[in-house]
C-alpha cells in the first residue's frame, strides 16, 4: 500500500513538473528543450516548405528533431480534435489556414498562452490579444491560369467571368471541407457574390481537388486551364520552377487568408514547442516564408521580393474568423451539396 | 507364451462401432494378419494397439502388462513398437540412412551404434547404395524398404503393419511380401499385418483374424479359415467359393430348390430350417448333360463362360448363381443344360 | 486461443452492431434512426447506387476479359505464356490504389498522358476535343478497379478450365464440332461456374475497395459506400451512422461469399476428376497476334503504362512537361532525406508489416495445427473464425476496431497495436489457408511414424512436421507481410499522426497533388513487394517433394 502511494505521489509530481511551463514561461529554455529532443509540427503549409523550415531548424538546434505532420488545415483540425478525444498527446506546434480553428481550441483551453519573441511587434489584427496564438504567415486565395491554354486575350477578369460557357469543363477548385484557404476564400465568395453565384460555378464541371496547394499544381499540368482558388504561394512556386502559369487578383477582390501558429496547452515538448515557436517567427524564417515560400508576412521588417505585386496594390478582401465561425459548417455542407465530397 | 492380448476392445464414432468386442492373443514371435473388407476396423485396432487411439472399451495388455484401457493410455512413443504405414510415411525431409536412424535415435542409443545397425539394416532390406539419398529420389518398392528396415531397426518388441504393400504394382507386391516374411523369421518380432488382401494374409501369416463390421467373424491357422470357414461371410471373403441357400431336411441332407443334396461337415441349422453351405468353385464337377441329376447333382443352365488357358470358368444357374473352374477341355455355350454334381465330403454346412 | 481469436473477431462485430443501433451522445438509447437515414438521405442513397452499379460492372467487365483470356491461356498454343502469367501475377502484386494514382497521371483528362499522346496523334487540341479518358469519373472507377481485380477473376477461370477434364470436350471434337463450337457448347458450361464466382469475387473486391474510389471520386464528385463511411469519420465522427452504413457491406459480402461457396460446389474446383493430361492446344496460326491483343491491352493499362508512369514522374519535374531540362533526383532527395514523415512511415509500415506476420503466421500455424489434427475440443470453431474474417471487408472492419478498441477498457486509438489487430484479422483467412494447404501435403503418419519411434507430440512437431511446412509457413509470412504493408483501406480509418504508414503518408501526398514524392514512395513498396515475391517463389523452388 505504501509504495503505491509513493508511485501515484511522483506521478502526481512529474505531471506537475511538465505542467509547469504551459502555466507561465515567456520565453523557450534550450536546454529543457534539447532535452526534450523533439518537436511535432502540424501545419498546413506546403510540404516542401514546412520540410524546409523544419531542416533549417535541426541546423540551428542539432539536438532536436522536428517532425512535421502535413495535411489540409481542417484535416489538421479533425486530427487535432480526435486526438485531443482519444487522450493522445502528440503534436506540439500547429497552424492551419482556418483561424477559426484558433479561436475553438483556444475557447477549450487546448492552447498555451506563449507569445513567441517578435510577436508582440506584430499588428495587433494579426495577434489574438490574450497572448494565444498569432498570424505566423498570410496568403491569398487568388485565382490562377495556364499560359499555354488561355490566350492572352481571354485571361478571366474575376469570378464572375468564370460562369462563360466556355470555362465549362476548364475549371478547378480546391474543397471547403479540406482546406482552410478554400474554406475561407469560398466565405469570402458567398460575401460578395452569394451562393447563387457558386450554386452556378457548380454546372460548369469543375475538377473538384481538396487543398489549394493542388489546385496550382493541377493547372502548371495543363490538367485544368483555371483556378478558381488557390494559394498565392504555390502560384509564385511554380512560376519559379517556370511552369507556364500566371496570378489573377480577382477584381470582386481577392481574400486574404490569415494562417495562425499556436503552441498546444498540452505539448508533449513543451519547451522546444515554444522554442520552435520563436524560431517560426524569426525574421530569417519569416522572409524565406515570402523569398521562397512565396508567401507574405505581417512580421515587420519583411520585404517583398522584386516584381510581387505588394499587398498594397491588390483589392483585398480581409478574413473574418469569429464571423466566419457560425457558417463553417453549413458552408461546408452546402458546398458539399452542389461541388459532391467531404460531405 | 501370449505376448499381446486383446481383451473386448472396443471403439466407437459417433456412436456407431468401429470396433467391437474384439479379443485376441498373440504369441511372441508370431505373425497375425488382420484380414477385412475395407472399414471393417482392422485400421482402428492396429492404431488402438499402438496408442494412436484410445480405446471406448476393454483393454490391451503387452506382457501382462495393461497399455491400454479406457482413460488411460499409454502414449505410442511409450510402448516399445514399430510401425509400417500405407503411406509408407518416410520422412523426405531425412535421407535414407536418417530415417533408418531415426528410431535409435530416439532410444538415445551412441552414435557409432546407430550407424552400424542402420547400415545394417539397409544391408538386409539392400538399400545400401541409397544410404545417402533423398526418398524422394527412390522407388515405390524402395521407399517400402526404407520403411521396413526403419521399422525394423529399433528391434521393436511388437512390428505393426497397415496394408504396406497396397500402394505397390503387382508384381513388386508379391516380391516384398517374401522380403517381409524374410525378414519377420530373420528378427522374431511379434507382427500384426493388416490387409484386405487374402492372397496376402494367406501366403504369410501364422494365423488370421478375419474381420468384418467391427467384429471379429474367425481365427485361425491360414488352412482353417480356408479349408473350413465358420461363416458365410469368412467362405464368401477368402475366396474362391461358392455359396448356395438350402434348407435342412435332418441330418446331413439338404434341400436345394427340390433336390435333395448331402453335405459331409460344418454346421446344421435343425429340420426344416433355412441354411447355407459353401463349396469350391473346382471341388463340383460339371457334367454336359442336364439330365444328371439325383446322384447328389443339380441340374442348371450355362449362363456365360471365359477360357483361362488352365481351365474354364463357368457361370452356371442352379437357381442360383455358382461360379465353377472346369477343365479347359470342356467347351459348352451359354444355354447348354447340364448338371452340377456335388462331393458331400467338399461341402460344408454353415448357419452363421 | 479460440477466446483470443473469438475476441479478435467478435468484439469489433458486436460494437459494430450495437453503435449501429444506439444514439450517438449519452444518454444512449436504442434506436434505428441511423438506419432510417441510410434509406432516406440521398447523400447514402447516391453512393450506394454508384457503388452497386460501379460493382456490377467491374464484374462484368472482369469476367468478359477473363473468360477468353483464359481460355486463350489454357487452350491455345499462344506464344509467350510463361511471360504473360508472370506480367499477370505482377498485376496481382501491385496495390489498387498505386494503380489509381498511376492512372491519374496517365488518365487525367487533360494533363494525362494517355491524353497528351491522344491530342498528339490526332491533331486535337486539349479542353477542345473530347478527351480520350476521363479517369476522374465513375467509369473510370471501374476501369482502374477492373484492372486490378482481373487477376483474380482470370486466375479463377483459368484454374477452372485446367481442371475441366479435357476428354469432355474432345467428345464433343470427336462428333465434329469445330473448336470455337466446343468451347461455346461444351467449356463455357462447364466454366460457367467459375465464371460466376469470378464475377462475385471481382463484386465484391469492387465494393470494399477504398484507394482507388477515394484517388478517383473525389474530383469527379462522387462518392462510394467506402469513401462515404471514410467522410463520416472526419470530426466529429458520426459513429453511428458509420456503423450502420457498413452492416450493410458486410452483410452483402456474407451473403455473396456464401453463394459463392454454393456455387463452386463443396468439393471446390481443385478436385474434379476426369484426366486433363495431354491436352490437345488449339493452333492459333496467324491469328496469334489478334490473340496476343487483349493481354496487350490488359497488362499495358495494368502493369506496363502505370509501372512506366511513376518511373516518370519519379524522376522529372513535371511529369506533364516535355523530357528536355525535366529530368531530376529531387523527388528522391526530398522523400529519402528532407520529407520528415518517411522514416517514420516506412518504421511503422515495417513494424507492423513484421510484427502482423510473424504473429499471423504463428497464429494460423498453431490453429492450423490444432484444427487440422483435430487436437482440441472446437477445432472446427478455431478454422471457421480463422477463415471468417474474409466475410468482413476492410474498412468495415476499421470501423469495428476503432469503435471497439477507443473504450475502456481497451484505448488503442492512437496506437499502432490497432492497426496491427486489423491487420492481423484481415490476413488471418490468407495465412490460415496457406498454413492448413501446407499442412494438409503433410501426410498424419508421418508424424506417427516419428510417434511410434519413441518421439512425443512435441518432438515429432519439431522432427517432422516444422521441416516439412516451413516453406509454406516461410511464404505465408511473406504473404501476410505484403498484404499488411500495402493496406490502406482499414488503415485510412485507424492512424494517427503517429501511427501513419507509407500507404496513408501518399494518401495525404495526393491531397495536395504531389506526385513526384508519391511516384517515389510507389516504387519503393513495389521493389519491396517484389523482392519478397521474388524470395517466396525461391523457397518454393526449393521445396522437398
Ligand atoms: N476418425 C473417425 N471418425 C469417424 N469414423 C471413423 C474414423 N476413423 C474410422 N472411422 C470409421 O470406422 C470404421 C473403421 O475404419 P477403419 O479402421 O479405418 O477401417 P479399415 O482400416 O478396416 O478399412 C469405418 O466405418 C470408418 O468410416
Ligand atoms: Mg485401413
Amino acid at each position: 500500500m505504501k509504495t503505491h502511494w509513493k508511485m501515484t505521489l511522483t506521478a502526481l509530481a512529474v505531471a506537475m513538473a511538465a505542467a509547469a511551463p504551459a502555466a507561465a514561461q515567456d520565453k523557450a529554455d534550450v536546454a529543457a528543450a534539447e532535452k526534450e529532443g523533439k518537436v511535432v509540427w502540424y501545419a498546413s503549409v506546403d510540404v516542401k516548405v514546412a520540410e524546409a523550415i523544419a531542416e533549417d531548424f535541426r541546423k540551428a538546434h542539432p539536438k532536436i528533431d522536428v517532425e512535421v505532420e502535413r495535411s489540409g488545415s481542417e484535416r489538421v483540425y479533425q486530427r487535432v480534435n480526435q486526438e485531443h478525444q482519444s487522450g493522445i498527446k502528440h503534436a506540439d506546434v500547429v497552424n492551419t489556414s482556418d483561424s477559426t480553428h484558433f479561436i475553438t481550441w483556444k475557447k477549450k483551453g487546448m492552447l498555451a498562452k506563449y507569445v513567441p519573441a517578435g510577436v508582440d511587434k506584430i499588428d495587433k489584427d494579426y495577434r489574438d490579444p490574450e497572448g494565444y496564438y498569432a498570424t505566423w504567415r498570410a496568403t491569398l486565395c487568388v485565382m490562377g491560369y495556364n499560359t499555354n491554354i488561355v490566350p492572352p486575350n481571354q485571361v478571366p477578369k474575376g469570378y464572375k467571368d468564370l460562369l462563360d460557357p466556355k470555362w465549362k469543363g476548364k475549371l478547378t477548385k480546391a474543397h471547403p471541407s479540406y482546406s482552410g484557404t478554400s474554406l475561407t476564400g469560398t466565405y469570402a465568395i458567398t460575401k460578395v457574390l452569394g451562393w447563387d453565384y457558386l450554386e452556378k460555378l457548380s454546372k460548369q464541371n469543375v475538377q473538384q481537388l481538396q487543398s489549394t496547394t493542388a489546385t496550382p499544381k493541377s493547372i502548371a499540368s495543363g490538367e485544368r486551364a483555371v483556378m478558381v482558388d488557390g494559394n498565392e504561394y504555390n502560384m509564385f512556386i511554380e512560376i519559379n520552377k517556370k511552369s507556364p502559369v500566371k496570378v489573377i487578383y480577382p477584381v470582386e477582390g481577392t481574400p486574404f487568408v490569415s494562417s495562425p501558429v499556436a503552441v498546444f496547452s498540452d505539448a508533449p515538448h513543451p519547451h522546444a514547442a515554444r522554442l520552435f515557436a520563436d524560431f517560426l517567427f524569426s525574421q530569417k524564417v519569416q522572409q524565406y516564408l515570402v523569398d521562397k515560400g512565396g508567401l507574405r508576412s505581417v512580421v515587420p521588417g519583411v520585404k517583398d521580393p522584386e516584381g510581387r505585386t505588394p499587398l498594397s496594390q491588390i483589392k483585398v478582401i480581409p478574413d473574418d474568423p469569429e464571423g466566419m465561425l457560425p457558417h463553417v459548417e453549413e458552408i461546408k455542407k452546402k458546398y458539399a451539396a452542389l461541388f459532391g465530397g467531404g460531405k | 507364451m501370449t505376448h499381446l492380448e486383446l481383451a473386448g476392445l472396443t471403439k466407437r464414432y459417433g456412436g456407431v462401432g468401429a470396433v467391437e468386442d474384439v479379443s485376441l492373443s498373440v504369441a511372441k514371435g508370431e505373425f497375425i494378419c488382420l484380414l477385412g473388407p475395407s472399414g471393417c476396423g482392422k485400421t482402428t485396432t492396429l492404431r488402438m494397439i499402438a496408442g494412436f487411439l484410445e480405446p471406448d472399451g476393454g483393454e490391451i495388455r503387452v506382457a501382462g502388462e495393461v497399455v491400454s484401457r479406457p482413460g488411460r493410455s499409454l502414449p505410442p512413443e511409450r510402448r516399445n513398437m514399430s510401425m509400417i504405414f500405407q503411406s509408407y510415411a518416410v520422412w523426405p525431409h531425412m535421407t535414407v540412412l536418417e530415417n533408418v536412424a531415426y528410431g535409435l535415435k530416439m532410444q538415445k542409443r551412441p552414435a557409432a551404434e546407430r550407424r552400424e545397425r542402420a547400415l545394417a539394416m539397409l544391408a538386409a532390406t539392400r538399400l545400401t547404395d541409397h544410404a545417402d539419398k533423398y526418398p524422394a529420389a527412390l522407388s515405390g518398392g524402395q521407399q517400402q524398404r526404407v520403411a521396413l528396415a526403419r521399422a525394423l531397426a529399433p528391434n521393436p518388441a511388437i512390428l505393426l503393419l497397415d496394408e504396406p504393400l497396397s500402394n505397390l504394382d503387382a508384381n513388386l507386391r508379391g516380391e516384398m511380401r517374401m522380403e517381409i516374411r524374410r525378414l519377420h523369421e530373420q528378427f522374431g518380432n511379434t507382427s500384426i499385418y493388416v490387409t484386405h488382401d487374402q492372397m496376402e494374409a494367406m501366403t504369410m501369416a501364422d494365423r488370421i483374424v478375419v474381420m468384418n463390421g467391427g467384429r471379429i467373424e474367425q481365427i485361425g491357422t491360414p488352412h482353417e479359415v480356408y479349408d473350413a470357414p465358420k461363416s458365410r461371410f469368412v467362405a464368401r471373403f477368402i475366396g474362391a467359393s461358392n455359396v448356395l441357400e438350402a434348407k435342412h431336411v435332418g441330418g446331413n441332407q439338404v434341400e436345394v430348390a427340390g433336390h435333395a443334396l448331402e453335405i459331409g461337415r460344418g454346421d446344421f441349422a435343425g429340420a426344416g430350417r433355412d441354411m447355407s453351405f459353401c463349396v469350391k468353385t473346382h471341388d463340383v464337377d460339371l457334367v454336359p448333360d442336364g439330365t444328371a441329376h439325383g446322384n447328389n447333382a443339380l441340374p442348371g443352365v450355362v449362363r456365360s463362360h471365359a477360357y483361362l488357358g488352365s481351365h474354364r470358368d463357368y457361370i452356371v444357374d442352379v437357381g442360383q448363381e455358382m461360379l465353377i473352374s472346369a477343365p479347359a477341355s470342356l467347351d459348352l455355350a451359354p444355354g447348354a443344360k447340364v448338371s452340377v454334381r456335388f462331393h458331400a465330403d467338399r461341402c460344408r454346412g454353415l448357419v452363421q | 486461443m479460440a477466446l483470443a481469436l473469438a475476441i479478435l473477431v467478435l468484439l469489433p462485430l458486436g460494437w459494430l452492431a450495437a453503435t449501429s443501433l444506439t444514439t450517438d451522445n449519452a444518454p444512449r438509447e436504442l434506436t434505428f434512426r441511423h438506419y432510417h437515414q441510410l434509406f432516406v438521405d440521398r447523400s447514402f442513397l447516391e453512393p450506394f447506387w454508384v457503388t452497386l452499379w460501379t460493382s456490377v460492372a467491374v464484374g462484368l467487365l472482369c469476367v468478359a476479359f477473363a473468360a477468353p483470356m483464359a481460355w486463350l491461356v489454357s487452350r491455345t498454343d499462344l506464344p509467350a505464356k510463361r511471360l504473360l502469367r508472370m506480367m499477370i501475377l505482377a498485376s496481382f502484386a501491385t496495390p489498387p490504389f498505386l494503380g489509381a494514382f498511376a492512372w491519374v497521371l496517365l488518365g487525367g483528362p487533360n494533363a494525362g498522358l494517355v491524353n497528351h499522346w491522344y491530342y498528339w496523334i490526332t491533331g486535337f487540341k486539349p479542353f477542345e476535343a473530347e478527351s480520350l479518358v476521363n479517369i476522374f469519373s465513375a467509369w473510370g472507377i471501374v476501369f482502374v478497379t477492373a484492372l486490378y481485380t482481373f487477376p483474380y477473376v482470370f486466375t479463377f477461370v483459368a484454374t477452372s478450365l485446367d481442371h475441366i477434364p479435357s476428354d469432355l470436350e474432345e467428345a464433343s471434337a470427336i462428333l465434329g464440332a469445330p473448336a470455337w463450337r466446343t468451347a461455346i457448347d461444351v467449356t463455357l458450361p462447364l466454366a460457367l461456374p467459375a465464371l460466376l464466382a469470378g464475377f462475385l469475387v471481382a463484386f465484391l473486391q469492387s465494393m470494399t475497395l477504398f484507394g482507388p474510389a477515394a484517388i478517383l471520386a473525389l474530383p469527379a464528385s462522387i462518392d462510394t459506400m467506402t469513401t462515404r463511411i471514410w467522410s463520416l469519420f472526419q470530426f466529429p465522427p458520426k459513429l453511428g451512422l458509420a456503423a450502420a452504413a457498413s452492416l450493410p457491406l458486410l452483410l452483402i459480402t456474407v451473403v455473396l461469399l456464401r453463394a459463392q461457396a454454393r456455387i463452386m460446389g463443396r468439393r471446390g474446383f481443385s478436385v474434379l476428376g476426369g484426366k486433363s493430361t495431354g491436352q490437345r492446344l488449339l493452333r492459333l496460326g496467324v491469328w496469334k497476334p489478334v490473340a496476343l491483343l487483349p493481354f496487350a491491352f490488359v497488362l499495358s493499362c495494368s502493369v506496363l503504362l502505370p509501372y512506366g508512369v511513376l518511373a516518370w514522374t519519379a524522376f522529372v519535374k513535371n511529369y506533364s512537361a516535355p523530357a528536355a531540362g525535366n529530368f531530376t533526383f529531387d523527388n528522391w532527395k526530398f522523400v529519402f532525406l528532407e520529407f520528415s514523415q518517411t522514416r517514420l512511415a516506412l518504421t511503422n509500415t515495417f513494424l507492423l508489416g513484421v510484427s502482423a506476420a510473424t504473429a499471423g503466421t504463428l497464429l494460423a500455424t498453431t490453429i492450423g495445427y490444432l484444427s487440422l489434427r483435430k487436437l482440441v475440443w472446437g477445432h472446427r470453431w478455431l478454422s471457421f473464425l480463422a477463415t471468417a474474417p474474409v466475410a468482413i471487408p476492410g474498412i468495415v472492419l476499421a470501423v469495428g476496431l476503432f469503435l471497439a478498441y477507443t473504450h475502456a477498457p481497451l484505448v488503442l486509438y492512437g496506437t499502432l497495436t490497432i492497426i496491427f489487430l486489423a491487420y492481423l484479422t484481415k490476413e488471418m483467412p490468407v495465412g490460415y489457408q496457406q498454413v492448413a494447404s501446407s499442412l494438409k501435403s503433410v501426410h498424419p503418419e508421418l508424424e506417427d511414424a516419428s510417434r511410434i519411434f519413441g518421439a512425443t507430440r512435441l518432438r515429432a512437431l519439431v522432427d517432422v512436421t516444422a521441416p516439412l511446412i516451413r516453406n509454406g509457413v516461410i511464404a505465408t509470412w511473406m504473404f501476410i507481410f505484403i498484404g499488411s504493408i500495402r493496406e490502406l483501406s482499414a488503415t485510412i480509418l485507424l492512424f494517427t499522426a503517429r501511427t501513419k504508414t507509407v500507404s496513408v503518408t501518399m494518401f495525404d501526398l495526393r491531397e495536395s497533388n504531389d506526385w513526384g514524392p508519391i511516384a517515389v514512395l510507389s516504387l519503393t513498396m513495389l521493389a519491396i513487394t517484389f523482392a519478397m515475391i521474388l524470395a517466396i517463389n525461391f523457397f518454393n523452388d526449393r521445396r522437398v517433394t
